[in-house]
């Protein structure tokens, strides 16, 4: 019989062979829930430590929780896992839309995909039935040409599309894969482990049911938790404006509180001026509507229209990070052409975070004369030159020239440069890193420590009061506490992105984690208490910890800051002077590892903790291989 | 009957989500069996909402359930 609250299957192609199988959900579900849980276990299971990320035989997982295609709240998002062309470690990215819950519908839960296909195809799912289809004819399109000709070839304008643009095809590392054109997993290379598939898109179109195992408790449940969010005061003001439109008004603290590196990261402060022209208030007059994915209540994503102009551009997407990327990161004030980048991202199937990281490294290389016109195509790579942005997103996405200098990232490009361009390429572990960590320290301790390298996914903690996130204080414990709750999310597939309104963080909503075991217990019938969840929450992000130790030789080492930011305070404004105090930043670490059992020398696993979590087969392929303490 | 206003509109499809709810004797989510559809033009972010003839106003139940999980008010029940 079909489990409550899944599709029950789990679907493996094998590119390479042509061959699809099936497995029951189950299988791994009881123990992992969903989604990122068992992407993560089968991950740890099945792949070698000795294949590279862009070779055949790397997977690429994409899974949904249960609680996805429901009436759940926020109940949109895919977890995309494989191993990461950036680091060698767990690559890991979600993205919410519509494709998630149209997977569901469409019979799968996984999907578990190795191998290469001899030409380009797309995956197919309808009702319980999976095909690969020729995509020949789709290689090279943008990913909204590719969902266009999809709809159309299937004459159905309901079917939905996660899939590559051309930066994917071509291997870029900052390669995303989008959801309905515009709902990105960034980061970590997912797009180009895609693309090294030869795997275009999949696409789904289901009328399959997700049955509910207590239904009167879980539609209460529902209600408990659409009335904490309207409790929250932001709730109404996102649903108006999108979390850009109020996070990132003017006068907004997150301006100041560092999240938004200035000229790759020599500053953390912006000129007021400059911030004015950018701000969530002006962008608003550009936005037509605002969208909201799958079984959103709050609804967060604009769509854009530059109406003339040299930037003239429509389409959904503009996010807070975008005021990183094409605005502070290269010091570019002009808003339509911040939204043109964005967009242009989209189509090409770029993550503007990552992008970004590479473009203002080297834009800072042309400022200390490290690189010239000569190396550059001709580009003249001044701050605040936005045109030059544009022209590199679509050279970087095609490899084309100096693009092509810049494809394997920014710890690579400064490897091949050299002459002291290392000092100030921002990554952590190999993986580009777009955010700013100087200010917050639980962002910045977060973003550091995250097995998903350089991410701000897994147990960065921000709060907008200075007391707070200038603090080392307690900042082990949060980080700690924030990474067992967003496994939760990422094994339910529960968005992060208004993190006000179900985060643990927060005031309004410090029983989030209440809302999603009630949610999944009565949804599914497992009994999933908040302790219970949060000890597989625990048990997830180890083994992502054990997949890096494994696969990407990390150590304690590797959870140190990237160089700049270790150095250099914050130039100008109210936070001038702040820095990453070296000796906190040890005693954080020790704390950190304290907390979850972890040998400090080392930074690895202990055999007691792993048998602790009732992973012993993972402690004895840590102990095989000689990466136990 | 209910009223539609897709200017409102975000395309979250929770109504569809709610309405099938409704018709399988709330047992399971299940878009195939919604009486009110949502579409999206992906080129322009015009949304077109539906009701078809399977509506029977929540027969049975407090209240519309696509009007009470619409978190935009973008559904109305007319009186
Ligand atoms: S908050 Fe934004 S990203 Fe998250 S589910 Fe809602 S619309 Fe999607
Ligand atoms: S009133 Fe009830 S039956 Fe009619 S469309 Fe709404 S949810 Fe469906
Ligand atoms: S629930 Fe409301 S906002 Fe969501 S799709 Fe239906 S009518 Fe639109």
């Amino acid at each position: 019989m079909k489990p409550h609250g899944y599709a029950g299957r789990i679907l493996r192609v094998d590119l390479t062979e042509e061959r699809i199988t099936e497995e029951p959900t189950m299988r791994y579900a009881e123990r992992y829930v969903g989604g990122r849980g068992v992407n993560a276990r089968v991950l740890f299971d099945e792949l070698s430590p000795s294949t590279m990320p862009l070779d055949p035989e790397n997977m690429l997982l994409f899974g949904v929780g249960p609680l996805v295609g429901t009436l759940s709240p926020f109940c949109s998002r895919v977890s995309i896992d494989t191993k990461s062309p950036f680091t060698g470690g767990v690559g890991s990215a979600n993205c919410g839309g519509h494709f998630g819950a149209e997977m569901k519908y469409a019979g799968y839960d996984s999907l578990v995909i190795t191998g290469r296909a001899e030409n380009p195809v797309y995956l197919w799912l309808s009702d319980g039935e999976a095909e690969l289809v020729d995509a020949g004819g789709l290689w090279g399109k943008t990913t909204w040409d590719t969902e266009r000709a999809i709809r159309s070839s299937r004459n159905d304008n309901e079917v939905r599309v996660i899939g590559i643009g051309p930066a994917g095809e071509n291997q870029v590392k900052s390669a995303c894969i989008l959801s309905d054109r515009a709902k990105a997993a960034g980061g970590s290379g997912v797009g180009a482990v895609m693309g090294s598939k030869n795997l275009k898109a999949v696409a789904a179109r289901g009328s399959l049911p997700v049955t509910v195992a207590e239904p009167e408790r879980f539609i209460e449940a529902v209600d408990a938790a659409r009335k904490k969010i309207e409790q929250f005061p932001k709730a109404k003001l996102y649903r108006k404006d999108g979390y850009y439109g109020v996070e990132s008004v003017y006068g907004s603290p997150a301006w100041e509180a560092g999240f938004r590196p200035v000229r790759n990261g020599q500053d953390d402060y912006w000129d007021p001026e400059k911030i004015k022209r950018v701000a969530g208030d002006t962008i608003k007059p550009y936005r037509k509507k605002i969208l909201a994915c799958f079984g959103c209540p709050v609804g967060c994503m604009p769509w854009m229209v530059v109406p003339d102009g040299p930037y003239k551009v429509e389409g959904e997407g503009w996010w807070n990070n975008s005021s990183n990327s094409f605005c502070t990161r290269v010091d570019c004030d002009n808003p339509e052409a911040a939204i043109k980048a964005h967009l242009l991202t989209n189509q090409l199937g770029l993550d503007g975070d990552n992008a970004s990281v590479v473009i203002g490294w080297a834009f800072e290389c042309y400022e200390k004369g490290l690189l010239t016109k000569k190396d550059t195509d001709g580009l003249e790579l001044t701050w605040g030159n936005h045109d030059a942005v544009i022209t590199l997103l679509e050279k970087l996405a095609y490899r084309e020239g100096f693009g092509g200098f810049l494809a394997d990232g920014v710890k690579t490009a400064a490897e091949r440069l050299g002459g002291g361009s290392e000092e100030f390429a921002v990554h952590i572990k190999g993986q580009d890193s777009v955010d700013g960590i100087r200010v917050s320290k639980g962002w910045g301790f977060g973003v550091v420590t995250s097995p998903a390298a350089g991410r701000h996914l897994r147990g960065a903690i921000h709060s907008f009061s200075p007391e707070r996130f200038l603090s080392y204080d307690g900042v082990p414990w949060r980080v700690y506490m924030q990474e067992q709750y967003k496994a939760i999310l990422d094994m339910t597939g529960t968005c992060l992105y208004n993190n006000g309104l179900l985060s643990w963080e927060t005031e309004a909503s410090g029983h989030a984690a209440h809302h999603l075991a009630e949610l999944t217990s009565s949804l599914t019938g497992m009994h999933l208490d908040v302790e219970r969840f949060m000890r597989i929450g625990l048990q997830v992000h180890n083994l992502e910890k054990a997949f890096n130790t494994l696969h990407g030789g990390f150590t304690r080492r590797d959870d140190y800051p990237p160089k700049r930011y270790w150095e250099e305070p914050v130039k100008s404004g109210p936070y001038a002077g702040e820095h990453i105090d070296h000796e906190e930043w040890e005693r954080m670490l020790d704390e950190y590892y304290g907390l979850h059992g972890w040998d400090p020398g080392t930074g690895w696993q202990t055999k007691e903790t792993l048998v602790s979590l009732g992973l012993t087969d993972v402690a004895d392929g840590l102990e095989a291989a000689g990466r136990l303490p | 009957m209910i009223l539609l206003d897709p200017q409102k509109c975000q395309g979250c499809r929770m109504c569809e989500s709610a309405c099938s709810f409704h018709h399988t004797g709330h047992r399971m989510f299940n878009p195939s069996r919604s009486s009110t559809r949502v579409s999206r033009d992906n080129d322009t972010a015009v949304i077109t909402l539906s009701i078809d003839s399977t509506c029977d106003l929540c027969e049975g139940e407090e209240t519309p359930l696509c009007v009470k999980y619409c978190a935009y008010g973008a559904r109305k029940v007319s009186r």
